[in-house]
């Protein structure tokens, strides 16, 4: 897969240009300014920068401003100018851009250039490396991976791939050295790594002594891996699928609940699935699905099945009040309100049976179980809600 | 105990839903197939939101008992959604004809090629039609529509 990152301030531009050329092998990223390219690449190194900014000078004072990073600097560029700017190339060519074309451009010249731009890429990005390999992750998982280089003490970065994320190992000597997927401590990155049953990886071996910075020898990495799949394996078995979308119970009291759970909870409010949650906070698997789990066990989370035919407490102690008690009534008569003539003849035989029901002076339907607005002071909710 | 009732009504769950989850930290509640929050300003004071779907007709007489009740009653108006759009005149229509209850248009405003201009002129020619731009992402957008509601 190669990630490639446009630049421009068009937005339709890119659509244009996403919709036309990002397959299973390539995919686009989209900045509108230099400060949203910056943070793009913080998260994930593209492979290549695609600049479409019609102006020569322009091009060249947003890839300047950007390559103050000198880590910038080694991503391949390919510029679009318009061909009024054509003659100005010249600055471009001289801060190293990889490939510029003329605009306008046909769609198929444009989709062979492109072609073209990505397998040189490639070749340059193989020649800079000494020697790797690379595969998927349904035929060698990620603990396959750390004995093999452990067993041929090898000395590299082991890289994998999954949908639009990326996780790093670094290895010396078969040791493993450092680990990095997004923000999370090396140890738990290994950890969040080691549960990707698909996806790519690919190993560079590089003859650079990287710092060792976890601590654990592979020998505990490996068992706590193990132990830790295991674990997920059993307590995700026990939860709801991970894709279904789960509601905060209607009787969950989120005004009495400490902080941390407080914060969890709060990210299933209005419905969210526990692949989301896994993948939304800094902690490891484990101690993310111990919160859910008690969630489902106190039946704070429910699916929206569960939720739909869920009747809180309060809904039975107040069944034979109020609003309950009127929509009660009215749900007992549904099946009468197919078309005009049914629901004039329902609305009929509900007026035989409802003996509360009076009309006011317009001829409206009122219902005296309802709670009347005009007894309500707006001024004191005005005020609240002002506060909210 | 001081209660306010609010319908919201819209063709997709989520999107009437939000102006409450932008307000209130509780969880959604159902009532036998109703889907309803509750927004607790203090002690004495709470609003209830009604989601109320355009789709299910075997719901509509839910209508009939919520809105004359009602302060105001919202409808979610989304341009990105060109097959809502005659579906939520007919409700305006609909609305205006059955009820006195004030009804509030809050559009969600899109980046499509859509008449919006002529659509808009179509709101608002009868003069008692209330127009509003809700922003789902900001929960101030929420409160001014709801302060806009109660402000009779």
């Amino acid at each position: 897969m190669v990630e490639g990152l446009v630049i421009t301030k068009e937005k339709s531009l890119f659509e244009e240009f996403n919709i036309n050329f990002s397959s299973e092998r390539n995919n686009f990223e989209y900045a509108d300014s230099v400060d949203s390219a910056r943070e793009i690449i913080g998260l994930e190194i593209p492979d290549f920068l695609v600049i479409i900014e019609k102006g020569a000078k322009k091009t060249h004072d947003l890839l300047t401003d950007l390559f103050e990073n000198n880590e910038i600097n080694k991503i391949p560029v390919l510029c679009y100018i318009s061909s009024d700017e054509w003659s100005q190339r010249d600055i471009l060519w001289k801060i190293n851009v990889n490939d510029i074309i003329q605009l306008p451009i046909s769609k198929e010249e444009l989709h062979f250039q492109l072609e073209r731009f990505i397998s040189d890429i490639s070749e340059i990005t193989f020649d800079q490396t000494e020697a790797g390999m690379h595969g998927k992750l349904e035929d060698y998982n990620l603990l396959d991976l750390i004995q093999t280089l452990e067993a041929n003490k090898k000395t590299g970065i082991l890289a994998l791939y999954r949908y639009r994320e990326e996780g790093k190992i670094w290895f010396h000597k078969g040791n493993i050295q450092d680990a990095k997927y997004k923000t999370f401590k090396p140890l738990i990155a290994i950890l969040k790594l080691v549960s990707w049953m698909d996806g790519d990886f690919s190993i560079t071996f590089v003859d650079e002594e990287y710092a060792k910075i976890i601590e654990e020898d592979n020998k505990q990495i490996l068992l706590d891996a193990i132990q830790y799949i295991d674990q997920r394996h059993k307590i995700l078995d026990s939860l709801p699928d991970r894709n279904e979308t789960l509601l905060i119970s209607p009787e969950a009291d989120m005004d009495r609940m400490d902080d941390k759970a407080f914060t969890y909870l709060r990210f299933f409010h209005g419905g969210n699935t526990i692949s989301a949650y896994l993948e939304s906070f800094d902690q490891d698997d484990l101690t993310l699905l111990g919160e859910i789990r008690k969630f489902v066990d106190e039946k704070l989370l429910m699916t929206r099945q569960e939720f739909d035919s869920h009747k809180t407490e309060q809904e039975l102690q107040a069944e034979g009040a109020g609003i309950k008690k009127a929509f009660k009534r009215f749900f007992t008569r549904k099946d009468n309100v197919d078309g005009d003539a049914e629901k004039k003849k329902s609305a009929q035989k509900a007026k035989d049976l409802d003996e509360d029901e009076i009309l006011n002076e317009t001829g409206l339907k009122k219902f005296d179980i309802l709670f009347e607005k005009e007894s309500l002071d707006l001024k004191k909710f005005k005020d609240k809600i002002e506060k909210l | 105990m001081n209660i306010l009732e609010i319908p919201v009504i819209g063709k997709h769950q989520s999107e009437t839903e939000k102006i409450y989850t932008l307000l209130s930290e509780q969880p959604l509640r159902n009532f036998e197939g109703l889907d309803f929050g509750l927004l607790n300003l203090d002690e004495d004071l709470s609003v209830y939101f009604y989601f109320l779907n355009q789709e299910n007709e075997n719901y509509l007489y839910l209508w009939d008992i919520i809105i004359p009740h009602a302060v105001g009653c919202i409808l979610i108006f989304d341009w990105g959604d060109p097959q809502s759009i005659e579906r939520n005149l007919k409700t305006i229509e609909y609305l205006e004809n059955n009820f006195s209850t004030p009804v509030h248009i809050c559009t969600i405003p899109s980046e499509s090629d859509l008449p919006e201009s002529f659509i808009k002129e179509e709101l608002e020619r009868i003069g008692e039609r209330r127009l509003y731009t809700f922003d789902p992402t900001k929960k101030e957008s929420a409160k001014n529509i709801l302060l806009q509601v109660i402000d009779i």
